[in-house]
């Protein structure tokens, strides 16, 4: 092993001199990330809306779970949608297996429970209230709860980058169905992961530093997004 | 015509509206009274289109308000509600106005003027662009009426609007909304627990009680003919009469009825019953109100009793306590004296 | 809430087809949405993986036939795993008994041998067992029950692995007593690598491929101490799955690597970097033992 101090001077230059593979691996798993974010918001932000407006029976329940599977194990969701999608599962046609897309779908449902859960909370201070008023003014159900969410788009953004922090530093799900493939599926999170196993110490650090700027810069965000702190 | 058929509503199992049919003309200011949980609330909240009744339907000039409709979303458009406590939506005073307008496909320009107009009816030009987070309880109870009244709907529900209005603003309140009332002859029906409100701005009114009408109709009858004891306990007057004023004096029929105030023309007086003493001779008391009469009927539910009392052709209701009725060896027939406080008169 | 949609299709566009800008070692990406058998999947031992020949196979073939090369790495139980689930194309994998079933078992094609080097039994430079100089068998038996963690398995089901325990079985050893003997027999659970580095960590012996074992030497307080021995011949070989919808793809790139070009490559592999090459390419054939 080198000297640890030697080694974060080389992932320091790697990262301000700008090598390739760090960028192009930073920029993949944003995009990942951030599809599979995204994905999952278009589905689980109106699930969480769903959750709450609705009445059923069970729906404490219901909540309870979304709420115990913000800390589902990546690993699981990995083993689940690579039996999926494998060859011989019954997504297999779609040939998904160790693409980008297979880790987007698995962080998507890695983050579903997160934003479903997250949405309902943001939902519970006044969502009703400002539904309502939407009615009253002539507004139909869907544009009630549309304009909802509209009225709680900074919330709904926290929660999106909550997920998208969840999403971007996984690395069970992008593993195993991803294939950690170079220039293809390779994240920073497998990366970092191979390079270790490698001993290549300077590259290690240099990913995690990237990935640690990343966690850092969404949580700065977060802050920065807090209503609390801008009035 | 805005038509309530057969509303019946379930909460948590239990039936709060049973059964409700009313009937509301194009021009009327409908009030809507009863104790608090007899579900005046819950049946605006379904005239206004906010909740699904279990049962029956809302037509509006007989087109049923069923959502999801074409037709249904038409009516929608048509009803605006007005809540108790408001919620303004994020942004300034003019996009909360606007919001409804722009919901309609109202273009800019015309929303904008609009706009303006009801900024300016309701005093609050100088609030236009401010935040509404920086708004006082009664700037965000003026918006929430501006909101409503900007979309010109043909119907306006109201729940209890005022209540959380200090008195002032309480009469400007009034005041705007029996002008807008008059000016566009929409109809507006609103909740309230105020016997003023009621009979100064409402056209026809229901009572409730335990999710029904206990009686419909014109105002003045709701107040001077109580079809039920309920109704009559409920408005707690019976003493409701046409008057004429003039010079601080009311004239009903052919008694000249001391009132404070100095209103002039013709109105509305009322005497609170628990206000009119009754007695045997008519110096015994010191009242500025006296007239002799006659004992009409007297009916008990347990120790307070109902007495009616003759004025040269007015009722006077009066309530007793059961041992006062003995003991005054009161009975139909039985010629005694009314009187009642100049103070304890209210005029509308 | 359409503004938003919108966004959300074109991060979705965005990911499906962003290239990879500035790769030189890695490739850039195809659009997903091209054709799914536009892509070529090989499954490959990781101690092939580790020795980062791949990086040098992969743009050659690609750029020689068109075709985007997906190179995932894995033990070769896993390998085979794929292969059996329909996951991968081909194969090139080190573990000739099991190669041999699943051809038998109609999940492969056929076993092709494109190269071969041997295994090394490596250990720390002062050799505290002594078994330099020994039979494979020979240093496994005195290994057996000595202190402390002395040997670091792969453990993973890895071609490297069933040569491990085909070794100590052939010393005369029962391998499940082996595994359970004691703490001196450590599994890893990891590839060769990750192996070699923890084997260094607590400088004790193991059994690595000499690919492997080269590339990481430099790192590494680890020297070869038993390179000798008919049980230590590593061949590899590519095997097509019965049933890929690439066969084109897959056909060509075994015939890549038994081409000319291919197999001298394979033969000088290593030697600018080591001084050694790191495998001996046999063109098809069974090797010669050595």
């Amino acid at each position: 092993m080198k000297d640890l101090a030697e080694a974060a001077r080389l992932a320091l230059k790697m990262i301000t001199s700008g090598d390739p593979v760090l960028y192009a691996t930073t920029l993949r798993t944003l995009l990942i990330s951030a599809t599979a974010t995204a994905l999952s918001s278009l589905f689980f932000i109106p699930a969480g809306a769903f959750l709450y407006f609705s009445s059923f029976p069970g729906k404490k329940l219901v909540t309870e779970v979304v709420r115990t599977l913000y800390g589902i194990p990546t690993v699981l969701v990995g083993m689940l949608v690579f039996l999926a999608v494998s060859r011989t599962g019954p997504l297999g046609n779609l040939g998904l297996l160790f693409t980008p897309a297979a880790i987007a779908i698995g962080e998507a449902i890695l983050v579903a429970p997160i934003i479903t859960g997250l949405t309902f909370s943001a939902l519970r201070t006044g969502g009703h209230e400002l539904a309502e008023t939407a009615l009253s003014l002539g507004a139909g159900r869907w544009t009630a709860v549309l304009k909802v969410l509209s009225e709680k788009r900074q919330v709904l953004l926290t929660t999106v980058l909550v997920a998208f922090g969840r999403a971007v530093s996984e690395v069970g799900i992008a593993v195993m169905v991803g294939g950690n493939i170079a220039g293809y599926t390779r994240t920073l999170t497998t990366s970092i992961v191979l390079a270790v196993g490698k001993g290549e110490v300077a590259r290690s650090i240099a990913l995690g530093m990237v990935l640690l700027l990343l966690a850092l810069s969404v949580n700065v965000t977060l802050t920065f997004l807090d209503p609390e702190r801008n009035r | 015509m805005l038509r309530l058929e057969d509303i019946e509503q379930v909460k948590n199992g239990v039936r709060i509206i049973r059964g409700v049919n009313l009937e509301m003309k194009p021009g009327s200011f409908f009030i809507l009274m009863g104790p608090t949980g007899c579900g005046k609330t819950t049946l605006l909240r379904i005239a206004g289109l906010i909740d699904r009744p279990a049962r029956g339907r809302v037509l509006l000039d007989g087109v049923p308000a069923s959502p999801g409709k074409r037709s249904g979303m038409r009516v929608r458009r048509d009803v605006v509600t007005l809540f108790q406590n408001p919620v303004l939506f994020g942004g300034t005073v003019r996009s909360n106005i606007e919001w409804g307008l722009k919901l309609r496909g109202v273009k800019t320009r015309e929303a904008g003027r609009r706009t303006d107009e009801i900024l300016d009816t309701l005093n609050l030009s100088h609030l236009s662009l401010r935040n509404v987070s920086t708004l006082s309880g009664g700037e965000i109870q003026r918006t929430a009426l501006a909101r409503a009244l900007v979309l010109k709907p043909r119907i306006l529900l109201l729940d209890e609007p005022t209540t959380s209005a200090d008195p002032e603003l309480r009469k400007e309140l009034v005041r705007e909304i029996s002008g807008l009332h008059r000016k566009w002859g929409a109809i507006f029906v609103m909740a309230t627990h105020d016997f003023t409100e009621a009979l100064s701005l409402g056209t026809h009114g229901a009572v409730m009680k335990d999710g029904r009408v206990e009686q419909a109709g014109a105002i003045d009858d709701l107040f001077r003919k109580p079809e039920s004891p309920f109704t009559a306990a409920f408005v707690g007057l019976g003493n409701v009469f046409k008057a004429k004023f003039s010079g601080g004096k009311a004239m009903v029929n052919t008694l000249y009825i001391h009132h404070p105030g100095d209103r002039e023309g013709s109105g509305y007086l009322a005497v609170p019953k628990e206000s009119v003493t009754i007695s045997l001779n008519k110096n015994s008391t010191s009242e500025r109100n006296r007239f002799p009469g006659r004992v009409v009927s007297i009916t008990g539910n347990g120790s307070l009793m109902n007495l009616e009392v003759d004025c040269a052709g007015v009722l006077f209701v009066s309530s007793l306590t059961e041992a006062a009725t003995k003991e005054l060896a009161l009975e139909p027939g039985r010629e005694v004296w009314v009187s009642f406080k100049a103070s304890s008169v209210r005029t509308f | 809430m359409v503004r938003y949609a919108t966004i959300v299709i074109g991060i979705l566009t965005l990911s499906s087809c962003a290239p990879g800008p500035g790769e030189n070692i890695e490739k850039n990406t195809v659009a997903q949405t091209e054709s799914v058998d536009a892509r070529l999947r090989v499954a490959t031992t990781t101690s092939l993986y580790d020795t980062g020949l791949w990086n040098v196979l992969e743009p050659l073939f690609e750029e020689k036939y068109g075709m985007e090369l997906d190179v995932l790495y894995a033990g070769t139980g896993k390998a085979l795993e794929w292969g059996e689930r329909g996951d991968v194309d081909v194969l090139t994998i080190h573990d000739r008994s099991r190669e041999e079933t699943f051809v038998e078992r109609g999940l492969g094609l056929e076993r092709i041998p494109f190269a071969y080097n041997h295994f090394l039994i490596v250990g720390p430079p002062d050799d505290p067992a002594g078994i330099g100089g020994l039979s494979p068998e020979e240093a496994f038996t005195r290994l057996h029950g000595m202190a402390g963690p002395v040997f670091v398995s792969r453990g993973d089901d890895s071609g490297t692995h069933s040569r491990e325990k085909s070794i100590w079985i052939s010393a005369g050893l029962d391998y499940d007593d082996v595994r359970t003997s004691g703490d001196w027999y450590v599994e890893g659970g990891n590839g060769m690598g990750p192996t070699l580095v923890m084997a260094d960590q607590m400088r004790a012996y193991t059994l690595s491929d000499v690919g492997t074992f080269l590339s990481y030497g430099n790192d590494l307080d680890l020297v070869p101490l038993v390179d000798s021995g008919n049980a230590l011949l590593n061949v590899y070989s590519a095997i097509i799955v019965s049933g890929t919808d690439n066969m084109d793809g897959a056909e060509a790139l075994v015939e890549f690597l038994l081409s000319d070009e291919g197999q001298e490559l394979l033969g000088r592999y290593g030697v600018d970097e080591y001084g050694t090459s790191l495998f001996h390419p046999c063109g098809g054939e069974e090797p010669d033992q050595p």
